[in-house]
Parts: structure tokens; C-alpha cells; sequence
């Protein structure tokens, strides 16, 4: 199954990040709104349905996870942990982004199960790289879970 | 008396040992020289017609007899620390030798008492000296141990330190790098030409510091990374190096000549890669009016390091600036040449824990020629030139 029109949920505490990533894809030609969770917990709370996130044509249920890693409350490594022990979301695609290249961060990334791990653009025209070629992938990763 | 026993009779008096002779038959002392009289306290009078363990010399008439047994037998019994008391009561070490000698048809036992307790208290202090000199070093140890734990511990804080504030000071760097970005590429109609400049300086700057806080990083793993040294052919590290830098190679149309051989050397290779970038880089980057030519060739040294020389035809680097380009943020060139100034701080840091060492030879506005000296493995590796002309 590709994953034509991804719903994509970015798991991240900085609103000027956040929204720096709204121009990046829509620059990159990504058509749909894209989603939001504020920390890990908030991303929990998000993947549960719990509260406002009950409403799923609101907040559907992503395809495509982008996770940054220093967040308050639960970071990325916690909240990809948690989705990792889920059956519902073990296999959900979970990709990192984040501003850290320690080789520490990277490895219990993907020691926990990342998809990826993408470094955080410094500028605009980084970011809308990042964007289409995420874009990109998804749309030829012919045989995503 | 005659003049041997006269002699005799001279030695007897004067020796600084004592001596004890007995009679065999009767274990009994029978004389008794002056000195032995001193030291143990008792009168002359009082030593003859004793036996041995009497004054204490052995322990009782048991050992008394088993030490006369052996002397009958060997000829010769000989005690190398006895404890002894003087007649007050004052303790003493002596070493003892007894000798049997036929004296014509009689037999008569010499014994040698040698006082050796001063020596004793010697080697007593010696040995306390030693137990506490081994009982300081284990402090020293223990004391170290903590030390080094600690000095990890800071080191690990300092490490974790510079990496947050890095890291931390990159996300306000990302914002006002992507804003002002937008600013210039999407409200540049709204501005005139003087808000468009400050957009745009406010966006190279940020891209400054992004290159600052990455090379800060970048000198930090070098210092606190462990670097783990193995045996690596020198020729393809220096060939792979050249390969990073194509692009400006490319760029500035440069030669680069790769000048063997190239012996094997200790190093850890991701480190030595990067030291040989940065090192190419700024052959490539200092130059001015001409196209940069660049050779890299290998010298074995006395100390039996390889010096590898880095040799440009750029700018030079005069004297007294020799030593201050290798500390970090030092730059001699604020405009017309782009970097951070740790370049060079992370290829001096980078070799010294490689155990090795550099520096630069420049005199004159000719070119500069840096070299790094690494340890090596053996006999050098096979000889080959390449040259790399993009």
C-alpha cells in the first residue's frame, strides 16, 4: 500500500518550528493540512482519540509520524516507545526530527524502533528539501505496512 | 705465651665482637673477651663455668643440647638474628657463629656474638618506612581514582553543557533563519530596499552562527569523544580526504597532488579524515590571484613518526600568527575569507589525541606548508603518485 496521501502528525513543542514546517510542506507541494501534537503526551493523547482527538474527521488518524525529541512532559524517545508497545501503532511509520546529531540520540532512536532519523533544516529551503523528499518517499514506499 | 698465642691473646682483647670459648666436654664457658663483657653485662667471673643458655644465648638445656649436637657433627653452628637480654634487662639482636677446632688432641669451640642491633632497628624503620610508603601510595591510588572519576564526571557535565547550549541556541537560530527567509522571499513587495538588506543580513548572520555553534560542536566531540586508535594505510585516508573536498576542488580549479608513499599509521580514522579535510580546505580557501596548487607528501621522521606535509600556494602565514591560528575562534581574516576560526583548533586537538603534533612552516606570502606528525606501524606502504586536477 503506498501511502498516497499521508496524514502526516508532527510531534513538536516549538510553535515557530511548527509553523516554519507548514510553509516547508506546503512549499513542497503537500496539498493537506498538516497535524499537530505538542509533546509526546499530547501525541498520546492524540493517537488514543482521548479528548478532542475523539473527532476523526478533526483529527484523523496519521499515517506518517515526524517526531522531534526534546519536548517537555514525554520527549520523542518516550512517545515512540509508547507507540511501539501499542498493537495498535507498533508499525506506524515514526520518523525523528530533531536539531540533535549525537550519535547517542541516533542510535536509541532507531534502538526503539524509528523509521528514520532526519535532521532538523537550519533554514526554509532545507526544510522544503526535507519536505518533498519525505513527500517523495511516501509516495514510492511501495509496501509500507 | 708464645708470639702466635700472644697475638691471639691481642685479637682477643680488642675485638669489637664477642667472643665466647668453651670446652666441648663440659659445654661450659671457659674465657670470655672484654667486649662480650660490656655488651651483656656480666662479669667475667660470672660468665665462666656458665653454659650458653644460661645468659640467655639459647633458649633452654633442650636447645642447648641440640645445638652442641650439631656443632659436634658439622663443626660449625651459625644463628643469624638471636634475641637477647642483657644482664639489666636491656634487649638486644646479635648474630652468632660457633666454630669447633681441634687444639691438639683437644677440642674447643670459638663462638663469634656480633651485636646487630642497630642494624635491626635500621631494617625495622626501613620496613615501617616501606609499609607506609606502600600504604601511602594506595591513598595516592584511591585518591586518584576518585580524581580521574571526578575529572570524567566534569568532563561529561562540560560535554553535556556545551552540546545543550549548542543545541538549545540552535531552535531560536532555526526560527529567525526560516522567518527571515520568508520575509525576503514573501513580503519582499512590502519593503523598500533598506528592510529587504536587513532581512537579509539578519538571515546570513543566523546562517553564521548555525556554522559557529556546528564547528563548536564539532570541536567538542573531538576533545571529549573516545577515540579509539587502530592501523590504518595512510594513502587511501589521504585519497578519501581529497575526495570530501571535489566540490572545492572543483569550484576553484585547483591541483591537488597526492605525492606517496604513504606508510601505515595509529590513528582513529574518522578523526585523521577530518584533520586532513580541514587541513585541505584551508590550502584550498586561503589563496588569492591564483589557481590553489596543493601537494600532500609523507617524511619519515627521526622519532620514527610520519610528518605529513600539507604544502599551498596561498596567502602564508606570517611568524607571529604561527601559534594563535591553532586556538579556537582565532581568525586572521575577518572579511575576505568565510569560517569560524576552529578549523585548525580541532586539527591541533584532533592529532594530539592521536598522540601526535602540528604545525606550519611559512616565511613569506609564498604559501604555507602545515605538516602533522602521527605514529607509525612499520616499513612504509608501496610508493605511488596521483594527481587529482578537477
Amino acid at each position: 500500500m503506498i501511502i498516497e496521501n499521508p496524514v502526516i502528525l508532527v510531534v513538536d513543542d516549538s510553535e515557530n518550528d511548527a509553523f516554519l514546517m507548514r510553509v516547508g510542506f506546503q512549499r513542497a507541494g503537500f496539498k493537506d493540512k498538516l497535524q499537530f501534537a505538542v509533546d509526546g503526551e499530547d501525541a498520546i493523547a492524540y493517537l488514543q482519540g482521548q479528548g478532542r482527538y475523539g473527532d476523526r474527521t478533526e483529527f484523523p488518524l496519521p499515517s506518517v509520524v515526524l517526531m522531534d525529541l526534546n519536548m517537555p512532559r514525554k520527549n520523542g524517545f518516550e512517545a515512540l516507545e509508547w507507540i511501539r508497545l501499542n498493537p495498535n501503532f507498533k508499525r506506524l511509520n515514526v520518523n525523528i526530527l530533531s536539531a540533535s546529531s549525537r550519535p547517542e540520540d541516533i542510535a536509541r532512536a532507531y534502538d526503539l524502533g524509528a523509521n528514520s532519523y532526519l535532521l532538523k533544516a537550519g533554514n526554509l529551503d532545507g526544510l522544503v528539501m526535507t519536505a518533498k523528499a519525505l513527500l517523495l518517499w511516501f509516495k514510492t514506499s511501495h509496501c509500507a505496512p | 705465651m708464645s708470639a702466635s698465642e700472644l697475638r691471639y691473646r691481642r685479637l682477643f682483647e680488642a675485638a669489637r665482637d664477642g667472643i665466647l670459648i668453651i670446652d666441648p666436654a663440659t659445654r661450659k664457658i671457659v674465657d670470655v673477651n672484654p667486649y662480650l663483657i660490656e655488651f651483656l653485662g656480666y662479669t667475667h667471673e660470672e660468665f665462666v663455668g656458665c653454659e650458653l643458655f644460661e645468659i640467655g644465648l639459647l633458649k633452654d638445656e633442650d636447645a642447648n643440647r641440640a645445638a652442641f649436637g650439631k656443632l659436634q657433627e658439622t663443626g660449625y653452628i651459625r644463628y643469624e638474628d638471636l634475641p637477647l637480654e642483657t644482664k639489666d634487662g636491656r634487649h638486644v639482636d646479635v648474630e652468632f657463629v660457633s666454630n669447633l677446632y681441634q687444639e691438639g688432641d683437644q677440642g674447643i669451640i670459638q663462638c663469634n656474638v656480633r651485636d646487630i642491633t642497630a642494624r635491626k632497628k635500621t631494617e625495622a624503620a626501613l620496613r615501617e618506612a616501606r609499609e607506609l610508603l606502600a600504604k601511602h601510595s594506595i591513598v595516592l591510588e584511591e585518591t586518584v581514582k576518585i580524581r580521574t572519576t571526578e575529572l570524567r564526571g566534569s568532563n561529561v557535565q562540560l560535554e553535556t553543557f556545551v552540546y545543550s547550549i549548542a543545541h538549545d541556541l540552535r531552535a531560536p537560530l532555526r526560527a529567525m533563519q526560516g522567518f527571515s527567509q520568508l520575509l525576503v522571499q514573501e513580503h519582499a513587495q512590502g519593503m523598500n530596499e533598506d528592510g529587504r538588506n536587513y532581512a537579509n543580513f539578519i538571515n546570513r548572520a543566523a546562517q553564521t552562527m548555525d556554522l559557529l555553534l556546528t564547528d563548536l560542536l564539532a570541536f567538542s566531540r573531538i576533545s571529549q569523544q573516545e577515540i579509539q586508535l587502530a592501523q590504518v594505510g595512510l594513502g587511501p585516508v589521504v585519497e578519501r580526504a581529497v575526495a570530501d573536498c571535489e566540490s572545492e576542488i572543483a569550484e576553484t580549479g585547483a591541483r591537488v597532488e597526492i605525492i606517496g608513499a604513504w606508510p601505515v599509521v595509529l590513528v582513529h580514522e574518522p578523526t585523521l579524515r577530518q584533520i586532513l579535510v580541514n587541513l585541505v580546505g584551508n590550502a584550498l580557501k586561503f589563496v588569492t590571484g591564483k589557481t590553489p596548487h596543493v601537494r600532500l607528501l609523507a617524511e619519515p621522521r627521526p622519532d620514527g613518526k610520519v610528518r605529513i606535509w600539507i604544502e599551498d600556494n596561498g596567502i602564508g602565514v606570517l611568524p607571529e600568527f604561527q601559534e594563535r591560528i591553532f586556538q579556537v575562534f582565532q581568525r586572521l581574516h575577518t572579511k575576505a575569507y568565510a569560517g569560524t576560526g576552529i578549523g585548525l583548533a580541532i586539527v591541533k586537538k584532533g592529532v594530539e589525541r592521536m598522540g601526535g603534533h602540528t604545525g606550519v612552516v611559512s616565511e613569506d606570502e609564498t604559501g604555507s606548508r602545515f605538516w602533522i606528525d602521527l605514529v607509525t606501524v612499520g616499513a612504509p606502504g608501496s610508493s605511488a603518485t596521483t594527481e587529482k586536477n578537477l
